[in-house]
């Protein structure tokens, strides 16, 4: 059996999409913007799509900005934003367990001399609103929460955020990544507050390289890629037709199952987390329990062994995960989202996301648990360290790291 | 995920001298759960030669495979020979590793060294202890 569970990551393109993106690459590949009937026609479909996604999210057209997913939204807003009003304030905060894609924007302003905080989280990885309160000062012009925490599920309370915001004496905006939240869950821009969202195509099962970006009216934003005159001068270069109609479609399908989906998967969590805790024993749920928590998202530290083994040995079975430990990371840097929840890097190593996509199902479930179980006792079998003394007692200060990469970087 | 070879992968999938030597005449453990990887190396030496060995692992697929791969070269060997394989024949013999997992092949060699170290610096002891 194969089971793709790291659809959090990317999912599995619905055959329903590529049959309406094919028309854009073969009847109708006219780009929107010439003045002859054809383009007219891809202009009026570019533009019905646009309202289309507007109306997901109670918006309104001209708020919708496509991009080539969400971290091109997420730079586009940001730094968007942020070089835009640098000369009103500098100051931005951004949570701690943002994607790397936020994360690197954030870390880039700060070369750029903006002052970036990070605004911790609960143990189930919700930011702290009195946190946020303390933070927000005269300088601060841009917040940005994750709607969703990419790694430990968590939903974030965008709407009391932004009614925080609302309280200061001065304009600050609200971006979220919600990447993880669109089309899987309710999001109403207005309700919630949001001046900017970004969302991707590919995370429900539309097309890689399309995604879009919500800009409220009136939001004071930079371009990033500047260019000749095209279907949305805020960004211009040839237009993704075809990615922008299969994400329409792939929406479509989403919404019209919303509610059908978050019961089925919240069903499905509950059942996958369950039998793990029943039937494995020395296990930690990472993130919220209940409805703080996203219907799509599993994620548990498995004690005394490491994640990269798990997920490789997984896949040797046909389950694809994936894993919080330093060793399946580039920079061999534990994953920050289970440091920020309060977790040891022991907890980080052994950490592993199951992410649902629209297509898994309950037989899929229980192989993954039953090879799941399998493939943690071999590997505990292998361990030197088999209880809590033993993981005191080797624990070590992490240091250690560095002298890997010093290792890797002479070799 | 990274790319390992077949070689790697069998390793992995197939650890030779796994587990733990019952009053094993040397022994180390190195590296730390911090950092994500750890192993544990147990000798059985009769007359200066490495009569068994077994190695434990608490670590990614490089880190198994190294560990299987080292046990499976020094076994046999003088306590002389074994101290001369470096790291890089343990990569060498695994027919590579993604350059990110060199430190896993380095781990594997402190531990061995680790205890040859301990085992010498244990005969020295009863030597003098003799004497």
């Amino acid at each position: 059996m194969f089971v793709f569970l790291d659809n959090c990551r990317t999912t599995k393109l619905d055959e329903k999409v590529l049959d309406d993106m094919k028309i854009y690459f073969f009847e109708k590949f006219q780009r929107p913007d010439g003045i002859y009937l054809s383009a007219q026609e891809v202009h009026e479909e570019v533009s019905q799509a646009q309202e289309y996604f507007a109306k997901t999210i109670n918006a309104q057209p001209e708020e919708i900005v496509f991009t080539s997913g969400a971290t091109e939204a997420n730079n586009m807003a940001i730094f968007g934003v942020a070089r835009r009003l640098k000369e009103k304030g500098n100051h931005i905060i951004v949570s701690a367990i943002e994607h790397g894609s936020v994360m690197s924007i954030a870390k880039r302003l700060q070369k750029e001399g903006f002052e970036v905080d990070f605004l911790p989280v609960d143990s189930e990885g919700i930011i702290k609103l009195d946190e946020l309160e303390k933070l927000i000062k005269p300088t601060t012009i841009l917040v940005s929460v994750i709607s969703v925490a990419h790694f430990v599920g968590s939903l974030e309370p965008l709407k009391e955020i932004s009614e925080i915001l609302k309280k200061s004496n001065h304009k600050i905006y609200f971006h979220t990544d919600a990447a993880e939240r669109y089309a899987k869950l309710p999001i109403d821009v207005e309700d919630f507050g949001i001046d900017l969202m970004s969302v991707s195509g590919h995370k429900f099962h539309g097309p890689k390289g399309i995604g879009f970006l919500y800009v409220r009216k009136n939001t004071p934003f930079e371009p990033l890629i500047f260019g000749a005159s095209s279907f949305d001068k805020r960004r211009p270069g040839g237009e993704n037709v075809p990615g922008i109609m299969g994400m329409r479609k792939a929406a479509e399908i989403a919404f019209d199952k919303m509610e059908e989906n978050i019961k089925k998967f919240t069903g499905l969590r509950d059942y996958m987390i369950n039998r793990i805790e029943k039937e494995i024993p020395d296990v930690t749920l990472n993130g919220a329990r209940g409805e703080k928590r996203t219907p799509y998202n599993v994620n548990f530290s498995f004690k005394y062994i490491e994640g990269e083994a798990i997920s490789l040995a997984l896949s040797m079975e046909g389950v694809e995960v994936a894993t919080g430990s330093a060793c399946a990371s580039e920079n061999l840097q534990p994953n920050y989202a289970i440091l920020a929840i309060g977790g040891d890097h022991a907890r980080a190593h052994g950490s592993i996301r199951f992410t649902f996509g629209f297509n898994n199902t309950k037989e899929e479930i229980d192989y993954t648990v039953d090879k799941l179980k399998e493939v943690v006792e071999r590997l505990r079998s292998m361990s030197p360290i088999k209880s809590d003394d033993d993981l005191e007692k080797y624990m070590g200060s992490g240091e250690e790291l560095h002298k890997h990469e010093e290792v890797d970087s002479n070799a | 995920m990274l790319k390992y070879n077949e070689l790697v992968i069998q390793h992995f999938k197939n650890p030779r001298n796994l587990g733990k030597i019952e009053n094993p005449d040397a022994q180390a453990t190195e590296g730390s759960v911090a950092c994500g990887d750890m192993m544990s190396v147990y000798l059985k030496i009769k007359d200066g030669k490495i009569e068994d060995v077994k190695f434990e692992s608490y670590g990614c697929a490089a880190n198994i495979a190294t560990g299987s791969m080292m046990t499976e070269v020094i076994k046999g060997m003088t306590l002389e020979e074994a101290e001369q394989i470096t790291w890089k024949d343990i990569i060498e013999k695994l027919g590579g590793l993604p350059k990110s997992k060199y430190h896993c092949s380095n781990l594997a060699i402190d531990t061995l060294r680790k205890a040859i170290q301990e085992y010498k610096e244990s005969m020295e002891k009863s030597k003098v202890e003799s004497a």
